[in-house]
């Protein structure tokens, strides 16, 4: 016995010396709070947050012989107590699908070739080098915030042509331009513990108990300990959140403006709404002519006014949800006594009046005073691990500069300057391209003006993502001139029309930071090796830069003519990190971040510094150090119970106002019809989504067996009415066709979801069965974010003798 | 003073009237009724006619099958699933001794790696929590096998962690629709034997707690055999098994009883 004890503490030993020496190779700390959780049998715990979704649960992850084995909820993290969802206790698995890319690969004669690394950085560096103007980064709200970081600081203040954008602009630029008319900055103003305070959780459009299932049980396991909290879901279909509600209002595609402005109007109108709350805090608005970001002042008054029509009748009559549900909800929000916490994601962001549904939310909040107490929020929810923390904060976007700065501002260029040493005017007042434009000129020829002849796409997958896929991806297929760079670990459909892939490591392959929805800025260290030749994104960028330098670009150096990004050791020697060998000779990301920490002080998102990262499971922005040395978080921003940035007396003070008077502004925004809504021809609504068990575009999930077995393949799902109407059964294969095109889809009545008559549903995370091929693509005019939850599709059983011309099983 | 008769009054006359009335009525109806109605008589199908067409199609209202053919009949969202119960585990050999080695195989087959919250073995309701507890609430022998009970407190969501084994057991569940990639993540199976003080001391804990608060939910009395409960009356399971050292390092910092273990060292030296 004794023996065996022995034998325990000394692998105990071995595998904590081990652990340290494998610490130091990747340039990193020893983690205090973990050294305890070195197990018996050579397993090192480390703790990362997950590599999914918005959420930024942390994961306690098992490494042994460089190799993840195991994973456990973190039960340190204020995020998920320990808990995670199947995706996440799953999430080691995405690290080892078989068919991982390990070598950089060029396409010759149409044919992917293996071929260097020191080749595939020439290839990008004589392709910029061309034509530097028209080369394009397309990123990702995947991107660590180094890496967006490098990526940014290459196309603004290197190549100095700004176009870069994320594929957060399809997910969340709706929240941002919500956010930003109406506090003035981005970003919400509450945090998850909002969510163990409300009397009521308003959920709109959203369903949280698949696609933020951690989030969604901190609510519903309130009612397992025997408090009260009142469900609500405003929904277009039934989901498993629906499952769990007090109160399912289905409404009808695009209403969702008409029942915002229902409850204002009842509130203004009955005189419930709360009156000192917005003498004190808030001002009015209303758009512009055009559309704009910040439109034009309003009064109380006109706001009311423009509110008349909006009676719960005519509600009613718009959304078809009933005049008294309208009036159920006046009702909570004209009650003081309740904490009140509305969540949002994709329902009301990807939508042609994203921002306007945005700007109604945080607007009924404002306008009732459930604002600015732990339980009455408005809240935006993310769908990427980094969609906050990269694409928002760094700014990662074809308009916007770091910490919050935009191009168009001469003041922020020149900050922007002074902060990476660079000569006046090298950062390009104009705008780059959004998303969808970029892509559009990419999949244009040359000839007729498409003026992106490279893109280079870094985690993520536009193939799959992008809507109306045939003239936003597909097109490109036939263009010569056209060049497209992908940085994947698996095959994908983007991969599919690469030009050059490059191998990439990927999660805890790699140091990282992500930010999450609640503003949590968190920290991770590299674990294990990725495989093959596979390596960071950080590096490729600053390889590409270094191999311009090398060949004269004067956009690689600041004005004392150092490479743009210079890491230096201990001794202040300038490391060679664009050699691979070298690149973990030093902490580079600890480095990159310090530098982009400067940024954020400028709007108040002071991010903590790198090694108080290192000791915690995230820190909420801003973080400011107290007289005694300590970094305190801000769980609630704007409030001054807990934001220390909030003068003394003031209670609420919205610190970066668009009126400039500390006040938030509550807009008015009337209810417009969708882009395209179904007819005689079309009559049916096609929404797409998410499900639990895949991420995104399941290039990772598909790949773990247990996710996959759970969730084989896509489906439709529809009114068992409108199915029979058709003569489809379940498990038919129907045709889904709209003006872009059509796919076929086995059919899944009374299954998961259950959409109304009049509409159906597809989930998008199947790449066999691409429902984008046939989305819209029409935008919000100020966001730029696509619509993917409407447009008119017809759906009908598969003629039997026309044979497939997809990759379909048949019959 | 003779009365006159009295004369025959009026509503007599009604009343006879009435009755031929009814009479001819109750008649006629009598015959009528005999008579088929005209929606029977379109209902009634000649015997040359197609017998599908017997049944009129309605909207939303599936069509019966017959008896015969309800096995194969595809009826409802669940009408591809094959589930028996002998398909979960091919034992018949619930109570009789199981190889701790088939455990473990079993273990692994329905895990990832230690700790990873087991697949459901069975096609699940999509929708509702409810249907789960029904089983797992509490073990419940079905057949011949046993609806392990929940190892952790009751979360509401059981399917943010458990998904199913058999997907949405529709008949795509094929390769045509899957991904061909295979992976090659070889998580932990820590085989492990809790570790005693001394010879007789109750062994400890060998695997982290947390999930795993209801320690009946493997070790019960409908537990699998190597590691079921020989002392099942006992109710308070943590008042002698502790965590052990793979577990929690901390309690172990130094022996718990320092004479004991000071002998036992002595007698290795």
């Amino acid at each position: 016995m004794t023996i065996h004890r022995r034998h325990f503490l000394k692998t105990t030993a071995m595998a904590a010396a081990v652990a340290a020496a494998q610490q130091r190779a990747f340039g990193r700390y020893d983690n205090d709070e973990l050294d305890a959780a070195i197990e018996s049998d050579g397993v090192a715990w480390d703790k990362a947050p997950c590599r999914f979704c918005g959420t930024g649960c942390h994961v306690r992850v098992g490494v042994k012989d460089d190799k993840v084995v195991a994973i456990q909820g973190e039960q340190l993290a204020e995020v998920n107590k320990g808990l995670l969802c199947v995706k996440g206790y799953h999430v080691g698995g995405i690290l080892y699908g078989k068919d991982r890319l390990t070598q950089p690969q060029l396409r010759r004669n149409g044919k992917l070739e293996t071929i260097s690394w020191d080749e595939a950085i020439d290839v990008i560096a004589q392709r910029i080098a061309a034509k530097p103007s028209e080369f394009a980064i397309y990123g990702s709200g995947q991107w660590t915030i180094p890496e967006g970081y490098v990526a940014q600081k290459l196309i603004k203040g290197g190549l100095s042509n700004n176009h870069i954008d994320p594929n957060a602009r399809l997910c969340m630029a709706s929240a941002v331009t919500g956010y930003l008319s109406t506090h003035g900055v981005d970003e919400p103003a509450g945090c998850y513990t909002d969510l163990d305070e409300c009397d009521v959780l308003i959920m709109w459009g959203n369903n949280p108990a698949e696609m933020h299932p951690v989030l969604f049980s901190r609510v519903i396991d309130r009612r397992s300990r025997g408090e009260t909290v009142k469900l609500i879901d405003i929904g277009t279909r039934w989901t498993r959140t629906t499952e769990y509600s007090d109160e399912y209002l289905e409404f009808k595609p695009q209403s969702d403006l008409a029942i915002a402005n229902g409850i204002a109007h009842l509130l203004v109108e009955r005189g419930t709404y709360d009156k000192s709350f917005v003498e004190r805090f808030c001002n009015f608005r209303k758009d512009t002519e055009k559309a704009s970001l910040f439109g034009q002042a309003s009064t109380f008054e006109e706001y009311a006014e423009l509110l008349k029509p909006y009676t719960p009748e005519y509600v009613e009559q718009v959304s078809g949800v009933s005049a008294d549900k309208i009036r159920m909800l006046a009702d909570l929000f004209g009650r003081r006594d309740l904490r009140i916490t509305s969540l949002w994601c994709m329902g009301v962001n990807q939508h042609t009046r994203g921002t306007n549904m945005n700007r109604l939310l945080h607007g009924i909040h404002l306008l009732s005073g459930h604002f600015g107490r732990p339980g009455d929020a408005p809240t935006s929810l993310t769908g990427q691990p980094s969609a906050c923390g990269t694409a928002r904060e760094v700014g990662t976007l074809a308009h916007a500069l770091p910490g919050g700065r935009i191009v168009a501002k001469e003041v922020h260029r020149a900050d922007c300057e002074r902060i990476w040493n660079l000569p006046t005017g090298r950062i390009n007042p104009k705008p780059g391209y959004h998303t969808v434009k970029m892509w559009e000129q990419f999949c244009t020829p040359s000839s007729e003006g498409g003026d992106i002849s490279t893109v280079w796409v870094q985690i993520t997958n536009p193939g799959h993502t992008l809507p109306n896929l045939r003239k936003l991806f597909t097109a490109k297929k036939d263009l010569e001139d056209k060049f497209l760079i992908v940085s994947e670990v698996y095959p994908t459909a983007t991969t599919e029309l690469a030009d050059l892939v490059l191998p990439a490591a990927m999660w805890v392959e790699k140091n990282g930071i992500y930010g999450n929805s609640e503003r949590r800025t968190q920290q991770w260290f590299k674990m294990v090796n990725p495989p093959g030749e596979a390596r960071d994104d950080t590096w490729m960028t600053i390889a590409v830069a270094r191999r311009l330098h090398d060949l004269g670009h004067a956009g690689m150096k600041d004005k004392d003519g150092n490479f743009i990004f210079r890491v230096l050791d201990d001794a202040g020697r300038e490391v060679p990190v664009w050699e691979w060998d070298h690149y973990y000779d030093v902490n580079t990301d600890q480095q990159l971040y310090e530098e982009y920490r400067q940024f954020t002080f400028f709007k108040h998102k002071d991010v903590a510094p790198y090694e108080e990262l290192v000791k915690t499971r995230g820190l909420r922005w801003p973080v400011v150090q107290k007289p005694d040395g300590s970094w305190a978080e801000t769980p609630f921003r704007f409030m001054e119970f807990s934001d220390s940035y909030v003068e003394k007396g003031k209670e609420l003070q919205f610190y970066h106002s668009v009126t400039k008077d500390d006040r938030a502004l509550i807009w008015f925004c009337p209810y417009e019809p969708a882009a395209e809504e179904p007819d005689s021809e079309y009559p049916f609504w096609l929404s797409t989504g998410r499900v639990l068990e895949h991420w995104h575009t399941g290039s990772m999930t598909r790949r773990i067996p247990q996710l996959r077995n759970a969730m084989p393949h896509a489906y439709v799902e529809m009114h068992p009415e409108d199915a029979a109407e058709q003569g489809l059964a379940n498990g038919d294969l129907a045709v889904i066709e709209t003006r872009r095109g059509k796919i076929e889809l086995p059919v899944w009545l009374k299954g998961r979801g259950h959409p109304p008559r009049g509409s159906v549903f597809v989930p998008f995370f199947d790449e066999n069965l691409l429902i984008n091929e046939i989305t819209l693509g029409a935008i919000d005019p100020i966001s730029k974010e696509p619509d993917y939850k409407k447009c008119a599709a017809v759906v009908y059983k598969r003629p039997p003798a026309v044979p497939s011309p997809q990759s379909n099983p048949t019959l | 003073m003779a009365q006159p008769p009295p004369p025959r009054p009026r509503s007599a006359k009604a009343n006879t009237l009435a009755v031929i009335a009814v009479f001819v009525l109750s008649v006629s109806g009598y015959f009528i009724g005999l008579r088929q109605t005209v929606r029977e008589q379109v209902a009634t199908p000649a015997l040359d006619s197609d017998p599908a067409a017997l049944v009129p199609e309605v909207a939303g209202t599936p069509s019966a099958p017959t008896y015969e053919s309800i096995r194969e009949a595809e009826i409802g969202p669940n009408s591809d699933w094959q589930s028996r119960l002998s398909d979960l585990w091919p034992a018949p050999t619930l109570f009789a001794a199981i190889d701790s080695e088939l455990l473990r195989v079993r273990r692994q087959e329905r895990r990832a790696y230690d700790g990873a919250p087991p697949v459901v073995p069975h096609p699940i309701d999509q929708t509702s929590a409810e249907t789960c507890l029904q089983c797992h609430q509490d073990a419940l022998p079905v057949g011949d096998v046993v609806a392990s009970a929940i190892s952790h407190p009751v979360y509401a969501s059981c399917t943010q962690c458990h998904v199913s084994a058999k997907g949405l057991g529709s008949r795509w569940n094929t390769s045509d629709f899957d991904l061909h990639t295979g992976n090659r993540f070889s998580g932990r199976h820590a085989a492990m034997l809790g570790e005693r003080a001394y010879p007789d001391s109750p062994p400890t804990i060998p695997h982290a707690v947390h999930m795993r608060q209801n320690c009946l939910s493997c070790h019960g009395e409908l537990g699998t055999s190597p590691i079921r409960t020989t002392h099942p009356e006992r109710q308070s399971c943590v008042q002698c098994h502790v965590p052990g050292s793979e577990v929690d390092e901390s309690n172990f910092a130094e022996s718990p009883f320092p004479l004991i273990q000071a002998l036992v060292d002595s007698e290795v030296q």
